[in-house]
């Protein structure tokens, strides 16, 4: 192992893999054009232009052409942009927020906690996910906002069962228990002693999740459970394509929004790989390229 | 030894083949096979909890209808030969077809229509879509016999059926409004049982009807396999099975082009631009002649109660766009719910005004509140369209994508302000109004229907084409003033051609019956 690696800082490691800087680059460039270019050109997802008429294809004034409804297909290509990257990654935080303290509980406290939480998770992990997603999302109506929640709330017990794992190993070491033998209390333990040590594959896999719940957003709006009318997002845009005149003879209403939401995952896995290698040391190198 | 073993395994393999090749091929049987969109919810035709045309469609197969309704309101005999006005036109006497019987051989008689209609109008008889029958003399709004009256159906002998009405009808009037909902059933099969229990029998597993095809086996809510009733009055088309399959709208085009369906309901519709995929996958595509299709928006007068916001909706909405988004051009804005083409007409026209919408918005002192609008999610574009035009005016508008069941119960319930909704024309003056103002589906909440059924009873009772108009309309302008719905366009259809099946009546199939009998394989 490179002795030189681990003297670096994380975020020097992390800035030394260029794949990852590359996917990082590009999700940063992605998320100032899907926030910023809207208002800077001036465009208007939900308005139509009758004139340019519908399923018009691209122009010189409207790039991407437009949609079913007149509407131009770059404006919602951006904003629908915002929504899938807003659902991605706040959905992924949520999952961080609820899965971290459960998982650190159920493997600090083990007991009655360890018991609860991990059977809680079984029960969530034997239903087929997007089943589920659907039947809630059809109980609590298609918004962003709804369907933030909940991907975020059913997608905490993986990070709970990596939280546990590590946090199981973590509180029989030394400075674990001269903590507690010096009287620290639980809180403080789990805070400053565990927390720290078992947080850096959550770290890694918070970009995996942002892209997981990008592509169930997408599989969302496809079948027609996604975000309300007229909101546009990647999926929804996508869902255009289950028509076979869209599918065969307008790849440029599709064509964008899917090629987003693969370089969107792609770009998120990468970054999740890179944070891996930089957090911790001993995948980096060949074992991470296995 | 071996050898001899490996070559007499190899002899027993080859024959066993052979022998499965052969009875496959003396066992072939010409199937037919049909796509639907959606799953029908009963075949018991009086059970249908969505009264949806999907399952109309189905039981237009099982059970024999007094006629066949072409597209352009024209009558052709099924289980009736003939018909005619009986006292004064308060009547109908149906002739039946002597040839018809049902699938288990048992004759057709006027005693089985009379059964028939007796057992749905009993009260204790937990039939569904029994309003049909509250046009018969001796029931009451809701189609229940009424205690103490004698009910309007007599089987006059063998072949002859009188249905006796409230007021006078044609039976062109009551043909074309009634009879894709009236069927006939074995009533010889039911005769030991309860009419409260009637719902639970098994013969609706496996239903023995009178239709042009016999149950053979189904998949609930997938698939249903018919075999032709060669014994059907008015014949039998020249294959022996249709195999009636549910897959998603998308895929019923692509499925036709691949090969794997030979048609689909209703009358391989499609749209103009998928109609260019068709033809470029070399089918054929013809356009229909008359409206198919009629849209509206349906306004709950409730949470909307003003009739000048109601209008100013009406006044923002750009029609011409709005048909031209769903229709792709094969449709007309309209400002009535009379069907263009037919006997009767209306001088009302639309015009989008916005400055006028503004004022009446603000005389019918529109307090800014958000409406929601509820439309299916194949529609989505169009109320996008129409949130655009509204917000134009300073109307706001949420909307709600949900599927079409959840929708009129919504209405029905006063969840939505407002929904698009699409129904099949018809050639009659109240063939829209007449179900949907009445205190049985008062979907729009109009707190007083009276105006309205006052024009409509008069309607119904008057006799003359002349007469009729002139009422219709003073019903019209009343509707124009009031706004309980917005009428949005008549739509026609295009139809593609099956490359398989000929003889097929398109049009009629919007219609809820299909000319099956007629249906003659492509030889090529």
């Amino acid at each position: 192992m490179d002795g030189r690696r681990l003297d670096r800082s994380p975020w020097a490691r992390f800035r030394g893999d260029r794949r990852a800087m590359v996917c990082l680059l590009v999700l940063c460039l992605e998320l100032l054009t899907v926030f910023l270019l809207p208002p800077l050109l001036g465009l208007e997802p939900n308005v139509s232009d009758l004139e340019a008429g519908f399923w018009a294809p691209p122009s010189a004034e409207h790039w991407l052409g437009t949609d079913d409804v007149g509407r131009d297909l770059l404006a919602r290509l951006l904003s629908g942009g915002q929504v899938s990257l807003f659902i991605g990654l706040a959905s992924a935080a949520i999952s961080a927020v609820v899965g971290v303290p459960l998982g650190l509980l159920a493997g600090y406290r083990r007991g009655a906690w360890e018991f609860w939480i991990m059977r809680l998770a079984d029960i969530f992990q034997t239903f087929p996910s997007i089943v589920l997603v659907l039947c809630l999302v059809t109980v609590v109506g298609p918004s962003a906002g709804n369907i933030v929640l909940v991907l975020g709330l059913l997608g905490w017990t993986g990070i709970a069962r990596l939280v546990y794992g590590n946090t199981l190993a973590v509180r029989e070491r030394e400075y674990v228990l001269a903590a507690r033998a010096l009287g620290a209390r639980t809180g403080t333990i789990l805070w400053r002693n565990v927390l720290p040590n078992v947080i850096s594959p959550v770290w890694c896999s918070i970009p995996l999740r942002a892209g997981r719940a990008i592509l169930s957003e997408s599989s969302l709006s496809f079948l027609g459970f996604g975000i309300r009318t007229p909101q546009a997002s990647w999926g929804s845009m996508i869902q255009y394509a289950s028509n076979l005149t869209v599918l065969t003879g307008r790849p440029w209403v599709w064509l964008p929004p899917g090629l987003c939401i693969i370089l969107t995952v792609l770009c998120l896995a990468g970054i999740g790989d890179g944070l891996r290698d930089a957090l911790d040391p001993r995948f980096h190198g060949e074992q991470s390229k296995l | 030894m071996r050898r001899l073993i490996a070559f007499l395994m190899a002899a027993v393999l080859v024959l066993g083949l052979a022998a499965c090749g052969g009875e496959e091929q003396t066992a072939e049987q010409v199937t037919v096979r049909y796509g639907l969109s959606n799953a029908w919810d009963s075949l018991m035709p009086y059970n249908s909890p969505s009264g949806s045309n999907y399952t109309r469609i189905i039981c237009d197969k099982l059970y024999d209808r007094l006629a066949y309704v072409h597209a352009d309101g024209t009558l052709d005999p099924r289980g009736a030969t003939s018909w005619e006005s009986a006292d004064d036109g308060m009547a109908v006497v149906f002739h039946l077809d002597e040839k018809a019987a049902f699938h288990d051989g048992t004759p057709v008689t006027a005693q089985h229509w009379a059964d028939t209609i007796a057992l749905i109008t009993n009260p204790s008889c937990p039939a569904l879509g029994r309003g049909t029958f509250s046009v018969v003399a001796g029931t009451d709004e809701n189609g229940c016999a009424v205690e103490g009256e004698t009910l309007g159906v007599e089987a006059v002998d063998d072949y002859t059926l009188k249905l006796t009405f409230k007021s006078p009808t044609t039976p062109e009037d009551f043909l074309l409004d009634k009879n894709r909902e009236l069927y006939v059933l074995p009533s010889h099969l039911l005769a030991d049982t309860d009419p409260a229990q009637i719902m639970e029998l098994d013969l609706w597993d496996a239903p023995i009807g009178s239709g042009p095809c016999k149950f053979v086996e189904e998949i609930p809510g997938s698939q249903l396999m018919l075999a032709v009733n060669r014994d059907y009055q008015l014949g039998s088309p020249d294959f022996d099975q249709l195999v009636i399959t549910v897959m998603d709208k998308s895929n019923l085009l692509p499925s036709l082009i691949s090969g794997d369906l030979d048609y689909y309901a209703f009358g391989g519709n499609v749209s103009v631009e998928d109609a260019e995929t068709a033809k470029a996958s070399g089918l054929e595509v013809v356009e229909g002649e008359v409206p198919n299709t009629f849209y509206e928006l349906m306004l709950n007068c409730e949470t909307i109660p003003s009739a000048e916001v109601r209008r100013a909706i009406d006044l923002a909405l750009d029609k011409e766009a709005l048909c031209l988004q769903s229709t792709q051009g094969l449709g007309e804005p309209t400002a009535t719910d009379i069907t263009p083409g037919t006997e009767y007409t209306c001088t009302l026209t639309w015009a989008r005004d916005v400055d006028q919408a503004r004022t009446l918005l603000e005389q019918g002192g529109y307090d800014g509140r958000t409406y929601t609008l509820a439309c299916t999610s194949n529609r989505s574009g169009l109320a996008a369209l129409m949130q655009q035009e509204l917000a134009e005016v300073g109307i706001t508008v949420t909307i709600e994508t949900v599927d079409s069941a959840a929708l009129f119960s919504g209405m029905s319930d006063g969840k939505y302000d407002m929904a698009i909704a699409s129904h099949t024309p018809g050639a009659l003056p109240l063939w829209f109004t007449g179900s949907r103002l009445s205190e049985s589906n008062n979907i729009f909440h109009i707190a007083d229907l009276e105006p309205y059924t006052y024009y409509m009873d008069q309607i119904r009772a008057a006799s003359g084409w002349e007469k009729r108009q002139v009422l219709l309309d003073k019903l019209q302008e009343l509707l124009a003033d009031q706004r309980p719905f917005i009428p949005l366009w008549f739509g026609r259809t295009l139809h593609v051609q099956s490359p398989t099946v000929d003889n097929i009546d398109y049009p009629s199939s919007s219609f809820s019956n299909e000319n099956i009998w007629a249906w003659r394989m492509k030889t090529d």
